[in-house]
């Protein structure tokens, strides 16, 4: 169990938060600049909070009330992977593995490096340089490097995005069968809501160093805290006279010429479109009003060739809305929820 | 008129372009022979037999073994003192940091004479901490000491200079994650800033010996020009030239070729380097 609550001064915010972490992957999502970063940092001990107190299966790993009271960053059994993988370049893949495990003598050095290799599946380049591997190659690398050490908690910043769309979502499999495989608490940092869903046991959604919603995936998606929340999982959010909001998915949205005379109905500009697959994604808007994503059918799309700048019907049926609400009253929402913008 | 005039006026800019690049030749040939000219010339006025007997004296040897001595012992100082200031600056940032950067890099561009007059200043017999030394029975001006002190300031820097830089092109993260695998500063320092700062380390190393050997102004100034004593190899060629323009000539030959050789081992050195942050770089 990873239990931490930190608190940071930022150049335009104030860090500050508190989660506690089972053996389980907690994904940290943010923009890039809302203080996630910067808590894997300071978790890792590479950076001190203002206040804050860490402390992992029972063991204070700092405590800013205790003077003094700080475990260095090499004595926290952690495993750490940056986004740039950080591999020590002058050192063959083998060398940069048994870096952290120097001081084990010979044999069961040897014996832990060959273990790494196979169990992250780079035992053909033991003996490259970093220089020539491809981005997902250095990533496991990295990862070996990392767990070779049997860290007791694991952190991951952005462990995906240095890589390229074509080997993403590959990589973002086998990572997630790694994850899978440690009984670690593991936080991992990312800007992308599809990597959070595919490795995160659960979320946390973070804004301007603060944690807006936590929950699985599912919750997250299915009832967003705030628009800052639905703009992440890409959820059209919208609010209604009395105060509460409903959550609706774009594909539940469909696009008409004339008004159907539905319950919830928008007469809306069309502003940009991108295909997706078998849909064509409509961002919808105008001056006034809310703003929506609409999934049309490719097909539909064909036939009725919208155009950008038109104005069309949006309508969403009743069974499709999850209606949400507002922060400060009853259910399921977590205790971090707050109104955002 | 344009059609007319066109082909016309094309041909004055081709006659205009080949006057611009035969005046750019020209710069470029004179600027080249001022610098080349009097290098070559000290190798081409004698043979090497010749070069070799002018250089056979022991006036000449004295002053030889004198500034190898001096020298390398100048940069074993410039080293053990200065990695750990260039790490330093590599590594913290401070109100005022611009002002110690140039501070430091001072005497690679102050007059070596002044250097000299500065020296004597604080460690002369009458200097600011000369009384301090006397008290303990030493005497630095007029030895090998005075000597060392003086290559050592001028040359200093070079290294200091290079090396910051070679510190600070080292990606941080490398050192971040070294602690997070269970090793400590001063480990982290030797594993992983060390190699990689180590092609910017050698070829600053190289720059400084290099200038430690030919220091002249500011040895001259506060070490004096005692052979034997204080008469280093730049020292012994200002003298012989008052007596001897051949031997003159062939401890200038000598010393020219140590500083060629040792500039183009710096250069094979940054190769080396750039060809392997190019390595580092593609995987990224």
């Amino acid at each position: 169990m990873l239990a931490f609550s930190v608190r940071k001064r930022l150049r335009a915010f104030t860090l500050d938060l508190s989660l506690e972490i089972g053996t389980e992957t907690h994904v940290l999502i943010g923009h890039s600049g809302c203080g996630k970063s910067t808590t894997l940092r300071i978790l890792a001990g590479l950076m001190d909070p203002d206040q804050g107190r860490v402390e992992l299966d029972g063991r204070v790993l700092l405590d800013t009330k205790e003077r003094g009271r700080t475990v260095l960053p090499e004595d926290r059994d952690v495993g750490y992977l940056v986004q740039s993988y950080a591999l020590f370049p002058h050192l063959s893949v083998t060398d940069n593995i048994a870096y952290g495990i120097s001081r084990l003598d010979k044999g069961e050095r040897e014996e832990r490096v060959e273990e790494a290799l196979d169990h992250v599946g780079v035992r053909h380049l033991a003996r490259a340089m970093p220089g020539s591997l491809s981005g997902g190659e250095q990533q496991r690398v990295a990862l070996a490097r990392a767990l070779v050490r049997r860290p007791r908690f694991f952190l991951l910043d952005e462990p995906l995005s240095a890589l390229d769309i074509s080997t993403r979502v590959r990589v973002r499999g086998e990572l997630k069968t790694i994850l899978q495989g440690l009984s670690i608490p593991t936080i991992v940092v990312t800007h992308d809501y599809e990597d959070a869903r595919v490795l995160g046991d659960r979320i946390a959604v973070m804004d301007s160093g603060k944690i807006v919603q936590t929950g699985t995936a599912e919750e997250v998606a299915r009832r967003p805290a705030s628009a800052f929340v639905a703009a992440f999982t890409d959820t059209n959010l919208v609010g209604i006279e009395d105060g509460r909001k409903m959550a609706f998915d774009p594909w539940r949205v469909s696009v008409a010429r004339e008004p159907a005379g539905g319950e919830h109905e928008w007469r809306i500009e069309i502003q940009d479109m991108a295909r997706l697959g078998a849909f064509v994604r409509m961002h919808l808007g105008g001056s006034e009003g809310p703003s929506l994503l609409a999934d049309v059918p490719a097909d539909k799309m064909g036939r009725e060739a919208y155009s950008l700048g038109e104005t069309v019907y949006a309508c969403v049926a009743p069974d499709d809305v999850r209606f949400v609400a507002p922060p400060g009253t009853q259910d399921e929402m977590g205790p971090h929820e707050k109104e955002n913008s | 008129m344009t059609t007319v005039g066109s082909p016309l006026r094309s041909r004055r800019v081709g006659v205009k372009q080949m006057l611009g690049r035969l005046a750019l030749a020209l710069v470029i040939a004179i600027i080249l022979a001022f610098l080349f000219l009097p290098l070559l010339s000290v190798f081409v006025t004698m043979g090497p037999v010749e070069l070799f007997t002018n250089l056979n004296t022991p006036i000449a040897y004295q002053a030889l073994f004198l500034s190898l001595k001096t020298s390398f012992t100048s940069l074993f100082l410039i080293v053990a003192f200065g990695t750990p200031l260039a790490y330093w600056m590599s590594r913290t940032s401070f109100w005022g940091k611009r002002i110690l950067e140039v501070g430091v890099q001072m005497p690679i561009v102050a007059p070596p004479a002044v250097a000299g007059v500065g020296l004597l200043l604080v460690f002369g017999n009458l200097g600011l901490l000369g009384g301090v030394f006397s008290a303990f029975g030493v005497d630095v001006t007029f030895t090998a000491i005075a000597v060392v002190m003086a290559q050592t300031f001028i040359s200093g820097p070079f290294f200091v200079v290079t090396t910051r830089q070679a510190f600070e092109s080292v990606d941080k993260e490398l050192p971040a994650v070294s602690r997070t695998l269970g090793v400590t500063p001063w480990g982290t320092f030797w594993r992983i800033m060390v190699p990689l700062a180590l092609p910017g380390m050698l070829a600053g190393a190289a720059l400084s010996l290099a200038r430690a050997l030919g220091e002249f102004g500011a040895t001259i100034v506060f070490a004096g020009n005692l052979p034997g004593k204080t008469q280093t190899f730049p020292l012994a060629i200002y003298t012989a030239l008052q007596s001897d323009l051949d031997v003159a000539v062939a401890m200038s030959a000598l010393l020219l070729l140590t500083a060629f050789i040792l500039l183009f081992l710096v250069s094979l050195v940054n190769r080396r380097a750039a060809s392997s942050a190019l390595d580092q770089g593609k995987g990224a």
